[in-house]
Protein backbone atom coordinates (compact mmCIF):
# COMPACT_ATOMS: atom_id res chain seq x y z
CA UNK A 1 0.00 0.00 0.00
CA UNK A 2 1.47 3.41 -1.23
CA UNK A 3 1.10 6.62 0.80
CA UNK A 4 2.40 9.89 0.89
CA UNK A 5 4.55 11.98 3.83
CA UNK A 6 5.02 8.90 5.72
CA UNK A 7 8.01 10.77 7.55
CA UNK A 8 5.92 13.93 8.01
CA UNK A 9 5.58 13.10 11.77
CA UNK A 10 8.95 12.51 11.92
CA UNK A 11 9.82 15.83 9.83
CA UNK A 12 8.30 17.53 12.76
CA UNK A 13 9.55 16.12 15.48
CA UNK A 14 13.09 16.98 14.33
CA UNK A 15 12.31 20.60 13.00
CA UNK A 16 10.86 20.91 17.26
CA UNK A 17 14.21 19.42 18.24
CA UNK A 18 16.36 21.00 16.47
CA UNK A 19 19.82 19.56 14.86
CA UNK A 20 21.34 16.40 16.23
CA UNK A 21 24.93 17.75 15.85
CA UNK A 22 24.63 20.54 18.65
CA UNK A 23 26.98 19.63 21.22
CA UNK A 24 29.99 19.17 18.10
CA UNK A 25 29.38 22.76 17.61
CA UNK A 26 31.02 23.44 21.41
CA UNK A 27 35.12 23.21 22.14
CA UNK A 28 36.91 19.67 21.02
CA UNK A 29 38.76 19.61 24.47
CA UNK A 30 35.46 19.84 26.47
CA UNK A 31 34.64 16.49 24.49
CA UNK A 32 37.50 13.46 25.97
CA UNK A 33 37.30 10.27 24.07
CA UNK A 34 35.49 7.53 25.30
CA UNK A 35 36.74 5.31 28.44
CA UNK A 36 38.12 1.93 25.87
CA UNK A 37 39.22 4.20 22.87
CA UNK A 38 42.37 2.33 21.47
CA UNK A 39 45.39 5.20 21.34
CA UNK A 40 48.95 5.19 20.79
CA UNK A 41 50.47 2.99 23.64
CA UNK A 42 51.76 4.28 26.62
CA UNK A 43 54.36 1.63 28.82
CA UNK A 44 54.75 1.31 32.04
CA UNK A 45 58.72 1.85 32.79
CA UNK A 46 58.82 -0.19 36.33
CA UNK A 47 57.54 -3.18 34.46
CA UNK A 48 59.31 -3.22 31.17
CA UNK A 49 62.00 -5.96 30.86
CA UNK A 50 63.03 -4.66 27.35
CA UNK A 51 62.28 -8.17 25.59
CA UNK A 52 61.41 -6.66 22.61
CA UNK A 53 58.57 -8.26 21.59
CA UNK A 54 56.38 -5.42 20.69
CA UNK A 55 59.15 -4.07 18.77
CA UNK A 56 58.49 -7.24 16.75
CA UNK A 57 54.51 -7.56 16.45
CA UNK A 58 54.09 -3.89 15.63
CA UNK A 59 52.68 -4.16 12.16
CA UNK A 60 53.23 -0.60 11.03
CA UNK A 61 56.77 -0.88 12.61
CA UNK A 62 56.43 2.29 14.57
CA UNK A 63 58.13 1.53 17.91
CA UNK A 64 62.06 0.87 17.64
CA UNK A 65 64.53 -0.31 19.97
CA UNK A 66 67.88 0.15 20.85
CA UNK A 67 69.69 -1.88 23.69
CA UNK A 68 73.37 -3.48 25.16
CA UNK A 69 73.80 -6.08 25.98
CA UNK A 70 73.06 -5.57 29.87
CA UNK A 71 69.46 -5.04 29.14
CA UNK A 72 69.81 -1.46 29.29
CA UNK A 73 68.40 0.79 26.39
CA UNK A 74 65.14 2.88 24.95
CA UNK A 75 62.01 1.99 23.24
CA UNK A 76 60.72 4.78 20.95
CA UNK A 77 57.89 5.93 18.81
CA UNK A 78 57.43 7.10 15.66
CA UNK A 79 53.77 9.04 16.34
CA UNK A 80 52.25 9.82 12.66
CA UNK A 81 53.04 5.82 11.78
CA UNK A 82 51.05 3.97 14.83
CA UNK A 83 47.39 3.43 13.68
CA UNK A 84 46.97 2.59 17.15
CA UNK A 85 45.53 -1.10 16.63
CA UNK A 86 47.24 -2.30 20.08
CA UNK A 87 49.13 -5.24 19.18
CA UNK A 88 51.61 -4.52 21.53
CA UNK A 89 49.64 -4.09 24.38
CA UNK A 90 48.05 -7.68 23.45
CA UNK A 91 51.04 -10.05 22.93
CA UNK A 92 53.55 -7.77 26.05
CA UNK A 93 54.42 -10.72 28.10
CA UNK A 94 54.02 -8.47 30.96
CA UNK A 95 51.16 -6.38 30.89
CA UNK A 96 53.14 -3.35 30.81
CA UNK A 97 51.46 -1.38 28.44
CA UNK A 98 48.29 0.39 28.42
CA UNK A 99 46.55 2.12 25.13
CA UNK A 100 43.13 3.02 26.57
CA UNK A 101 41.88 6.47 27.16
CA UNK A 102 44.96 9.33 26.45
CA UNK A 103 43.39 12.72 27.88
CA UNK A 104 45.47 15.15 26.38
CA UNK A 105 44.18 12.61 23.03
CA UNK A 106 41.73 15.17 21.29
CA UNK A 107 44.41 18.34 22.24
CA UNK A 108 47.57 16.68 21.16
CA UNK A 109 45.70 15.40 17.98
CA UNK A 110 45.18 18.94 16.68
CA UNK A 111 48.66 20.33 17.67
CA UNK A 112 50.11 18.24 15.70
CA UNK A 113 54.07 19.26 14.52
CA UNK A 114 57.30 17.67 13.18
CA UNK A 115 58.66 17.93 16.73
CA UNK A 116 56.39 15.90 18.59
CA UNK A 117 56.78 13.31 15.85
CA UNK A 118 59.17 10.82 17.88
CA UNK A 119 58.48 10.14 21.18
CA UNK A 120 60.08 8.17 23.83
CA UNK A 121 58.03 5.53 25.27
CA UNK A 122 60.58 4.20 27.88
CA UNK A 123 64.01 4.40 28.69
CA UNK A 124 66.88 1.92 31.10
CA UNK A 125 70.03 1.40 32.79
CA UNK A 126 72.84 3.78 30.91
CA UNK A 127 70.12 5.33 28.50
CA UNK A 128 68.59 7.62 31.12
CA UNK A 129 68.86 11.43 31.56
CA UNK A 130 70.60 13.25 29.00
CA UNK A 131 71.33 9.94 26.88
CA UNK A 132 68.15 9.31 25.89
CA UNK A 133 67.29 12.98 25.48
CA UNK A 134 70.14 13.89 23.40
CA UNK A 135 69.40 10.37 21.49
CA UNK A 136 65.64 11.40 20.92
CA UNK A 137 67.04 14.63 19.42
CA UNK A 138 69.04 13.15 17.03
CA UNK A 139 66.39 11.85 15.68
CA UNK A 140 64.03 14.45 15.76
CA UNK A 141 67.19 16.10 13.27
CA UNK A 142 66.95 13.03 11.19
CA UNK A 143 63.11 13.31 10.62
CA UNK A 144 63.09 17.04 10.44
CA UNK A 145 65.78 16.37 7.65
CA UNK A 146 63.67 14.33 5.46
CA UNK A 147 60.33 16.21 6.19
CA UNK A 148 62.66 18.85 4.83
CA UNK A 149 63.58 17.31 1.55
CA UNK A 150 60.15 16.32 0.97
CA UNK A 151 58.92 19.55 1.23
CA UNK A 152 61.89 20.91 -1.37
CA UNK A 153 61.15 17.75 -3.56
CA UNK A 154 57.20 19.22 -3.94
CA UNK A 155 58.62 22.93 -4.26
CA UNK A 156 57.15 24.10 -1.09
CA UNK B 1 29.93 -21.18 -21.58
CA UNK B 2 26.28 -20.80 -21.91
CA UNK B 3 24.68 -19.02 -25.05
CA UNK B 4 23.79 -16.53 -22.93
CA UNK B 5 27.12 -15.38 -21.76
CA UNK B 6 29.03 -12.47 -23.34
CA UNK B 7 32.02 -10.54 -22.69
CA UNK B 8 31.72 -7.46 -21.07
CA UNK B 9 34.94 -6.15 -21.67
CA UNK B 10 34.08 -4.30 -25.30
CA UNK B 11 37.14 -2.25 -26.61
CA UNK B 12 35.56 1.68 -27.51
CA UNK B 13 37.74 3.46 -28.99
CA UNK B 14 35.66 4.97 -32.40
CA UNK B 15 32.39 3.48 -31.50
CA UNK B 16 33.21 0.53 -34.12
CA UNK B 17 33.04 -2.02 -31.20
CA UNK B 18 29.64 -0.93 -29.82
CA UNK B 19 26.91 -3.43 -29.52
CA UNK B 20 24.35 -3.29 -32.50
CA UNK B 21 21.77 -0.67 -32.29
CA UNK B 22 23.37 1.45 -29.60
CA UNK B 23 23.05 5.51 -30.73
CA UNK B 24 24.59 7.01 -27.14
CA UNK B 25 27.50 5.94 -24.85
CA UNK B 26 27.82 7.32 -21.79
CA UNK B 27 31.19 7.00 -19.40
CA UNK B 28 30.51 7.00 -15.43
CA UNK B 29 33.59 7.24 -13.83
CA UNK B 30 36.69 6.19 -12.65
CA UNK B 31 36.01 9.64 -10.86
CA UNK B 32 32.57 10.68 -10.69
CA UNK B 33 30.32 12.67 -8.12
CA UNK B 34 27.75 9.49 -8.44
CA UNK B 35 30.68 6.90 -6.86
CA UNK B 36 32.81 7.01 -3.71
CA UNK B 37 34.30 4.09 -5.41
CA UNK B 38 36.89 4.09 -8.91
CA UNK B 39 35.33 1.97 -11.57
CA UNK B 40 34.81 3.04 -14.96
CA UNK B 41 31.00 2.11 -16.49
CA UNK B 42 30.25 2.22 -20.21
CA UNK B 43 26.78 2.68 -20.69
CA UNK B 44 24.85 2.16 -24.12
CA UNK B 45 22.22 3.80 -24.69
CA UNK B 46 19.28 3.58 -27.88
CA UNK B 47 16.86 6.87 -26.70
CA UNK B 48 16.56 5.95 -23.49
CA UNK B 49 16.94 2.86 -23.05
CA UNK B 50 19.79 0.92 -21.99
CA UNK B 51 20.91 -1.72 -24.70
CA UNK B 52 24.31 -3.08 -23.34
CA UNK B 53 26.64 -1.67 -19.72
CA UNK B 54 30.30 -2.75 -19.78
CA UNK B 55 32.52 -2.34 -17.01
CA UNK B 56 36.17 -1.48 -16.48
CA UNK B 57 37.48 -2.21 -12.69
CA UNK B 58 41.11 -2.11 -11.86
CA UNK B 59 42.13 1.40 -10.72
CA UNK B 60 43.19 0.99 -7.77
CA UNK B 61 45.06 -1.99 -7.12
CA UNK B 62 46.44 -1.48 -3.35
CA UNK B 63 48.58 -4.64 -3.37
CA UNK B 64 48.05 -5.72 -0.16
CA UNK B 65 48.32 -9.37 -0.68
CA UNK B 66 52.43 -8.82 -1.92
CA UNK B 67 52.41 -6.31 1.54
CA UNK B 68 51.19 -9.81 3.17
CA UNK B 69 54.05 -11.78 2.54
CA UNK B 70 56.47 -9.59 3.91
CA UNK B 71 54.79 -9.39 7.04
CA UNK B 72 54.26 -12.10 9.89
CA UNK B 73 51.30 -13.61 10.39
CA UNK B 74 50.63 -11.67 13.45
CA UNK B 75 51.40 -8.27 11.61
CA UNK B 76 48.68 -9.74 9.26
CA UNK B 77 45.96 -9.87 11.46
CA UNK B 78 45.71 -5.68 11.65
CA UNK B 79 46.59 -5.77 7.67
CA UNK B 80 43.72 -7.79 6.14
CA UNK B 81 40.73 -6.08 7.60
CA UNK B 82 42.75 -2.82 5.76
CA UNK B 83 40.82 -4.78 2.71
CA UNK B 84 38.00 -2.95 2.90
CA UNK B 85 36.51 -0.03 4.90
CA UNK B 86 33.21 -0.79 5.79
CA UNK B 87 33.82 -5.51 6.07
CA UNK B 88 36.76 -5.39 8.02
CA UNK B 89 35.30 -7.87 10.79
CA UNK B 90 34.26 -10.35 8.43
CA UNK B 91 37.90 -9.82 6.29
CA UNK B 92 39.82 -10.76 9.73
CA UNK B 93 37.41 -13.52 10.54
CA UNK B 94 38.15 -15.13 7.82
CA UNK B 95 42.18 -14.49 7.69
CA UNK B 96 42.12 -15.65 11.69
CA UNK B 97 40.09 -18.97 10.86
CA UNK B 98 42.58 -20.11 7.85
CA UNK B 99 45.81 -19.47 10.31
CA UNK B 100 44.12 -21.28 13.07
CA UNK B 101 43.09 -24.28 11.12
CA UNK B 102 47.19 -24.05 9.16
CA UNK B 103 48.80 -23.78 13.00
CA UNK B 104 45.87 -26.77 14.19
CA UNK B 105 44.72 -25.31 17.01
CA UNK B 106 40.95 -24.62 15.99
CA UNK B 107 39.65 -26.62 18.31
CA UNK B 108 41.38 -24.91 21.55
CA UNK B 109 39.15 -21.60 20.52
CA UNK B 110 36.89 -21.35 23.31
CA UNK B 111 33.14 -20.27 23.21
CA UNK B 112 33.09 -17.16 24.59
CA UNK B 113 35.64 -15.96 22.46
CA UNK B 114 33.57 -17.36 19.20
CA UNK B 115 30.28 -15.58 20.93
CA UNK B 116 32.52 -11.98 20.62
CA UNK B 117 33.67 -12.64 17.71
CA UNK B 118 30.43 -13.05 16.30
CA UNK B 119 28.96 -10.00 18.03
CA UNK B 120 31.65 -8.31 15.88
CA UNK B 121 30.32 -9.81 12.71
CA UNK B 122 26.59 -9.08 13.03
CA UNK B 123 26.84 -5.51 14.32
CA UNK B 124 29.20 -4.97 11.39
CA UNK B 125 26.27 -6.33 9.69
CA UNK B 126 23.93 -4.16 10.98
CA UNK B 127 25.98 -0.96 10.06
CA UNK B 128 27.26 -2.11 7.04
CA UNK B 129 23.28 -2.39 5.74
CA UNK B 130 21.99 0.30 7.84
CA UNK B 131 24.71 2.72 5.39
CA UNK B 132 23.88 1.49 2.78
CA UNK B 133 20.37 1.97 1.94
CA UNK B 134 20.75 4.64 3.39
CA UNK B 135 23.04 5.77 0.49
CA UNK B 136 20.38 4.24 -2.06
CA UNK B 137 17.96 6.40 -1.10
CA UNK B 138 20.31 9.53 -1.27
CA UNK B 139 21.02 7.83 -4.53
CA UNK B 140 17.11 7.41 -5.55
CA UNK B 141 16.80 11.36 -4.60
CA UNK B 142 15.32 10.96 -0.93
CA UNK B 143 17.60 12.35 1.09
CA UNK B 144 15.29 12.73 4.34
CA UNK B 145 16.11 8.13 4.62
CA UNK B 146 20.08 8.96 4.20
CA UNK B 147 20.07 11.43 7.21
CA UNK B 148 17.28 9.53 9.38
CA UNK B 149 19.19 6.06 8.83
CA UNK B 150 22.93 7.28 9.28
CA UNK B 151 21.33 8.87 12.56
CA UNK B 152 20.40 5.69 14.00
CA UNK B 153 23.31 4.11 12.63
CA UNK B 154 25.00 6.27 15.36
CA UNK B 155 23.25 3.90 18.04
CA UNK B 156 25.37 0.85 16.63
CA UNK B 157 28.66 2.77 15.94
CA UNK B 158 28.71 3.68 19.76
CA UNK B 159 28.08 -0.23 20.77
CA UNK B 160 31.04 -0.99 19.06
CA UNK B 161 33.02 1.38 19.92
CA UNK B 162 32.53 0.61 23.48
CA UNK B 163 33.08 -3.19 22.79
CA UNK B 164 36.26 -2.63 21.01
CA UNK B 165 37.60 1.05 21.49
CA UNK B 166 36.88 1.55 17.67
CA UNK B 167 34.15 2.85 15.19
CA UNK B 168 34.12 1.11 11.95
CA UNK B 169 36.94 -1.21 12.13
CA UNK B 170 36.88 -3.34 15.67
CA UNK B 171 39.66 -5.62 15.02
CA UNK B 172 38.93 -7.59 17.71
CA UNK B 173 40.17 -11.17 16.75
CA UNK B 174 43.32 -12.32 16.97
CA UNK B 175 44.46 -15.99 15.61
CA UNK B 176 43.62 -18.16 18.73
CA UNK B 177 40.67 -15.71 20.76
CA UNK B 178 39.67 -11.94 20.49
CA UNK B 179 41.76 -8.92 22.36
CA UNK B 180 38.89 -7.58 24.46
CA UNK B 181 35.88 -9.07 26.82
CA UNK B 182 32.90 -7.85 26.75
CA UNK B 183 32.05 -6.98 30.44
CA UNK B 184 28.52 -7.50 32.16
CA UNK B 185 27.97 -3.56 32.46
CA UNK B 186 28.67 -3.33 28.95
CA UNK B 187 26.52 -5.78 27.75
CA UNK B 188 23.76 -4.26 30.42
CA UNK B 189 24.49 -0.72 28.71
CA UNK B 190 24.37 -1.94 25.08
CA UNK B 191 20.94 -4.04 25.27
CA UNK B 192 18.48 -1.08 26.03
CA UNK B 193 20.09 0.76 23.16
CA UNK B 194 19.80 -2.41 20.27
CA UNK B 195 16.43 -2.41 21.48
CA UNK B 196 15.89 1.06 20.54
CA UNK B 197 17.81 0.18 17.18
CA UNK B 198 15.23 -2.55 16.13
CA UNK B 199 12.31 0.00 16.83
CA UNK B 200 13.69 2.22 14.12
CA UNK B 201 14.94 -0.19 11.69
CA UNK B 202 11.29 -1.15 11.49
CA UNK B 203 10.24 2.25 11.02
CA UNK B 204 12.85 2.61 7.96
CA UNK B 205 11.30 -0.68 6.97
CA UNK B 206 7.65 0.97 6.82
CA UNK B 207 9.26 4.11 4.57
CA UNK B 208 10.58 2.00 2.12
CA UNK B 209 7.33 -0.02 1.53
CA UNK B 210 4.86 2.48 2.36
CA UNK B 211 6.21 5.78 0.85
CA UNK B 212 5.37 6.16 -2.27
CA UNK B 213 8.02 9.04 -3.43
CA UNK B 214 10.83 5.71 -2.75
CA UNK B 215 8.95 2.72 -3.44
CA UNK B 216 8.01 4.31 -6.93
CA UNK B 217 11.97 4.61 -7.66
CA UNK B 218 12.70 1.05 -6.40
CA UNK B 219 9.52 -1.08 -7.67
CA UNK B 220 10.03 -2.98 -10.67
CA UNK B 221 13.39 -1.85 -11.55
CA UNK B 222 16.24 -3.69 -12.40
CA UNK B 223 14.69 -6.83 -11.91
CA UNK B 224 17.02 -9.95 -11.73
CA UNK B 225 14.69 -13.41 -12.15
CA UNK B 226 15.59 -16.21 -10.74
CA UNK B 227 16.83 -18.38 -14.12
CA UNK B 228 18.89 -15.32 -15.01
CA UNK B 229 20.54 -14.79 -11.08
CA UNK B 230 21.25 -19.04 -11.89
CA UNK B 231 23.69 -18.18 -14.24
CA UNK B 232 25.00 -14.66 -13.32
CA UNK B 233 25.36 -16.33 -10.01
CA UNK B 234 25.05 -13.31 -7.56
CA UNK B 235 26.31 -13.52 -3.96
CA UNK B 236 25.25 -12.29 -0.62
CA UNK B 237 22.18 -10.13 -0.23
CA UNK B 238 21.84 -9.90 -4.20
CA UNK B 239 21.09 -13.14 -4.79
CA UNK B 240 19.01 -13.63 -1.63
CA UNK B 241 17.05 -10.79 -3.63
CA UNK B 242 16.51 -12.85 -6.71
CA UNK B 243 15.02 -16.32 -4.49
CA UNK B 244 18.62 -17.91 -4.57
CA UNK B 245 18.45 -18.70 -0.79
CA UNK B 246 22.35 -18.96 -0.21
CA UNK B 247 23.88 -17.72 2.82
CA UNK B 248 27.32 -18.82 3.95
CA UNK B 249 25.82 -19.33 7.51
CA UNK B 250 23.24 -21.59 6.79
CA UNK B 251 25.10 -23.40 4.10
CA UNK B 252 28.76 -23.76 5.84
CA UNK B 253 28.08 -22.94 9.36
CA UNK B 254 30.94 -21.70 11.48
CA UNK B 255 32.05 -20.40 14.47
CA UNK B 256 28.82 -20.80 16.30
CA UNK B 257 26.11 -20.03 14.14
CA UNK B 258 24.52 -22.90 13.78
CA UNK B 259 23.69 -23.04 17.50
CA UNK B 260 21.89 -19.83 17.02
CA UNK B 261 18.44 -19.51 16.55
CA UNK B 262 17.91 -17.13 12.96
CA UNK B 263 16.03 -17.01 9.86
CA UNK B 264 17.68 -17.07 6.19
CA UNK B 265 15.86 -13.38 4.63
CA UNK B 266 14.98 -14.37 0.85
CA UNK B 267 12.48 -12.89 -1.19
CA UNK B 268 12.15 -14.15 -5.03
CA UNK B 269 10.53 -10.85 -7.06
CA UNK B 270 14.52 -9.94 -7.87
CA UNK B 271 13.95 -5.92 -7.98
CA UNK B 272 15.65 -3.24 -6.55
CA UNK B 273 12.84 -2.98 -3.61
CA UNK B 274 13.28 -6.77 -3.14
CA UNK B 275 17.15 -6.65 -2.66
CA UNK B 276 16.57 -3.44 0.15
CA UNK B 277 14.24 -5.53 2.34
CA UNK B 278 16.71 -8.35 2.01
CA UNK B 279 18.79 -6.10 3.59
CA UNK B 280 16.60 -4.73 5.92
CA UNK B 281 15.43 -7.82 7.25
CA UNK B 282 18.76 -9.35 7.67
CA UNK B 283 19.66 -6.09 10.15
CA UNK B 284 16.37 -6.68 12.49
CA UNK B 285 17.19 -10.52 12.22
CA UNK B 286 21.18 -9.60 12.55
CA UNK B 287 20.42 -7.47 15.84
CA UNK B 288 18.02 -10.29 17.37
CA UNK B 289 21.16 -12.39 17.13
CA UNK B 290 23.01 -9.26 18.70
CA UNK B 291 20.71 -9.72 21.89
CA UNK B 292 20.88 -13.82 21.86
CA UNK B 293 24.68 -13.22 21.83
CA UNK B 294 24.87 -10.78 24.83
CA UNK B 295 21.98 -12.94 26.67
CA UNK B 296 24.35 -16.41 25.84
CA UNK B 297 27.87 -14.69 26.90
CA UNK B 298 26.35 -14.19 30.83
CA UNK B 299 26.11 -17.87 31.14
CA UNK B 300 29.56 -18.69 29.07
CA UNK B 301 32.92 -18.94 30.33
CA UNK B 302 36.40 -19.73 29.25
CA UNK B 303 39.64 -18.81 28.23
CA UNK B 304 39.83 -15.60 25.95
CA UNK B 305 43.32 -16.09 23.80
CA UNK B 306 44.90 -19.23 23.53
CA UNK B 307 48.29 -19.76 22.62
CA UNK B 308 49.44 -19.66 18.63
CA UNK B 309 53.07 -20.26 17.69
CA UNK B 310 54.68 -17.43 15.57
CA UNK B 311 55.55 -20.26 13.34
CA UNK B 312 52.84 -21.70 11.15
CA UNK B 313 53.60 -25.18 10.19
CA UNK B 314 53.51 -25.99 6.03
CA UNK B 315 50.18 -25.83 4.79
CA UNK B 316 47.43 -24.29 2.60
CA UNK B 317 43.62 -23.47 3.96
CA UNK B 318 41.20 -21.84 2.01
CA UNK B 319 38.15 -20.41 4.72
CA UNK B 320 34.57 -18.50 3.41
CA UNK B 321 32.61 -16.20 5.36
CA UNK B 322 29.49 -14.53 4.89
CA UNK B 323 30.10 -10.39 4.31
CA UNK B 324 27.70 -7.99 4.58
CA UNK B 325 28.07 -7.78 0.42
CA UNK B 326 28.17 -11.33 -0.04
CA UNK B 327 30.93 -14.66 -0.09
CA UNK B 328 34.33 -13.95 1.14
CA UNK B 329 36.75 -16.06 0.57
CA UNK B 330 40.57 -16.60 1.70
CA UNK B 331 43.35 -18.78 0.72
CA UNK B 332 46.37 -18.69 2.30
CA UNK B 333 49.79 -20.91 1.96
CA UNK B 334 52.18 -21.40 4.59
CA UNK B 335 55.81 -22.18 4.36
CA UNK B 336 56.71 -23.13 7.97
CA UNK B 337 58.39 -19.68 8.59
CA UNK B 338 56.56 -16.80 10.13
CA UNK B 339 55.71 -15.58 7.15
CA UNK B 340 53.06 -16.48 4.54
CA UNK B 341 54.11 -17.77 1.18
CA UNK B 342 51.18 -16.37 -0.71
CA UNK B 343 47.59 -14.87 0.42
CA UNK B 344 44.86 -14.70 -1.24
CA UNK B 345 41.66 -12.55 -1.09
CA UNK B 346 38.62 -12.53 -3.20
CA UNK B 347 36.04 -10.30 -2.05
CA UNK B 348 32.62 -10.61 -2.32
CA UNK B 349 31.86 -7.82 -4.83
CA UNK B 350 33.63 -9.21 -7.83
CA UNK B 351 31.29 -11.87 -7.69
CA UNK B 352 28.29 -9.44 -8.31
CA UNK B 353 29.26 -7.33 -11.06
CA UNK B 354 28.08 -9.78 -13.88
CA UNK B 355 24.44 -9.79 -12.23
CA UNK B 356 24.24 -5.75 -11.98
CA UNK B 357 24.94 -5.79 -15.07
CA UNK B 358 22.32 -8.10 -16.65
CA UNK B 359 20.17 -5.90 -14.56
CA UNK B 360 20.78 -2.82 -16.61
CA UNK B 361 19.36 -4.03 -19.60
CA UNK B 362 16.41 -2.45 -21.22
CA UNK B 363 15.91 -0.10 -18.36
CA UNK B 364 15.81 3.90 -18.34
CA UNK B 365 18.77 5.95 -17.99
CA UNK B 366 17.14 7.66 -14.66
CA UNK B 367 17.60 4.49 -13.08
CA UNK B 368 21.11 3.96 -13.21
CA UNK B 369 22.03 5.21 -10.26
CA UNK B 370 19.91 2.49 -8.29
CA UNK B 371 21.00 -0.13 -10.46
CA UNK B 372 24.57 0.60 -9.53
CA UNK B 373 24.19 0.89 -5.92
CA UNK B 374 22.13 -2.18 -5.78
CA UNK B 375 25.30 -4.54 -5.33
CA UNK B 376 26.77 -1.73 -2.79
CA UNK B 377 29.81 -1.66 -5.06
CA UNK B 378 33.13 -2.13 -2.92
CA UNK B 379 36.09 -2.07 -5.80
CA UNK B 380 38.88 -0.94 -3.66
CA UNK B 381 38.51 -4.52 -2.02
CA UNK B 382 37.76 -6.05 -5.36
CA UNK B 383 40.73 -5.00 -7.33
CA UNK B 384 42.53 -8.28 -7.24
CA UNK B 385 43.11 -9.62 -10.96
CA UNK B 386 45.45 -7.97 -13.87
CA UNK B 387 47.51 -9.85 -15.99
CA UNK B 388 50.30 -7.79 -17.39
CA UNK B 389 52.97 -8.57 -19.84
CA UNK B 390 55.74 -7.29 -18.55
CA UNK B 391 57.97 -6.78 -22.09
CA UNK B 392 55.20 -5.42 -24.23
CA UNK B 393 52.66 -3.66 -21.32
CA UNK B 394 50.31 -5.64 -22.66
CA UNK B 395 46.56 -6.10 -20.89
CA UNK B 396 44.95 -9.32 -21.11
CA UNK B 397 41.61 -9.95 -19.22
CA UNK B 398 40.71 -13.60 -20.15
CA UNK B 399 37.77 -15.62 -19.05
CA UNK B 400 38.49 -18.56 -16.61
CA UNK B 401 38.59 -21.01 -19.00
CA UNK B 402 40.85 -19.45 -20.93
CA UNK B 403 42.90 -18.72 -17.75
CA UNK B 404 42.76 -22.44 -16.33
CA UNK B 405 43.62 -23.74 -20.29
CA UNK B 406 46.56 -21.36 -20.40
CA UNK B 407 48.07 -22.00 -17.03
CA UNK B 408 47.95 -25.95 -17.54
CA UNK B 409 49.75 -25.78 -20.39
CA UNK B 410 52.71 -23.50 -19.44
CA UNK B 411 52.50 -26.11 -16.32
CA UNK B 412 52.86 -28.71 -18.88
CA UNK B 413 55.10 -28.19 -21.24
CA UNK B 414 56.94 -25.71 -19.23
CA UNK B 415 55.83 -22.77 -21.25
CA UNK B 416 55.96 -19.37 -20.14
CA UNK B 417 52.20 -17.71 -19.71
CA UNK B 418 52.18 -15.22 -22.18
Amino acid sequence: MKKVLVMGGEALKNHAKGPVTKHVLKQISDHPPPEDIRTIPRIIEDRCIMCGTCVKVCPSHCLEMEKDDKENGMIWLLKPQCMWCGHCQTYCPVDAIHIDRDPNLSVSLFSFNVRQDYEMLVAKGSYKGDVADKKLQELIDEGGKKIKEIDEFRGA
Amino acid sequence: MTEQYRSRFRTLTDGSDSPPGADHHIFIGPQHPWAEEPAHFIIHLKGERVVEADIRIGFNLRGIEKAMENRTWRQNTMLVPRACGICSAVHQNVYVRVVEKLAGVEDQISERARLIRMFSLEAERVHSHILWYGILAHDAGFDTMLHISWRDREIIMDIVEDFSGNRVNPALMLPGGVKRDIPKDKADKARPMLNKLIKQVEYHKKVFTEEASIRNRLENVGVLTKDDAKITTPNGPTGRGSGLPFDMRKSFPYELYDKIDWNLVCYNEGDILATTLVRIDETLESLQMCNQILDQLESTQGELLARVKPRVPEGSYMARGEAPRGEDIHYGIANGTDKPERYKIRAPSLGNIDATLKRMDGEYVADMPVILRSYDPCFSCTNRVMLINEVTGEKIIMNQDEFARKAIKAKRYNRPFF
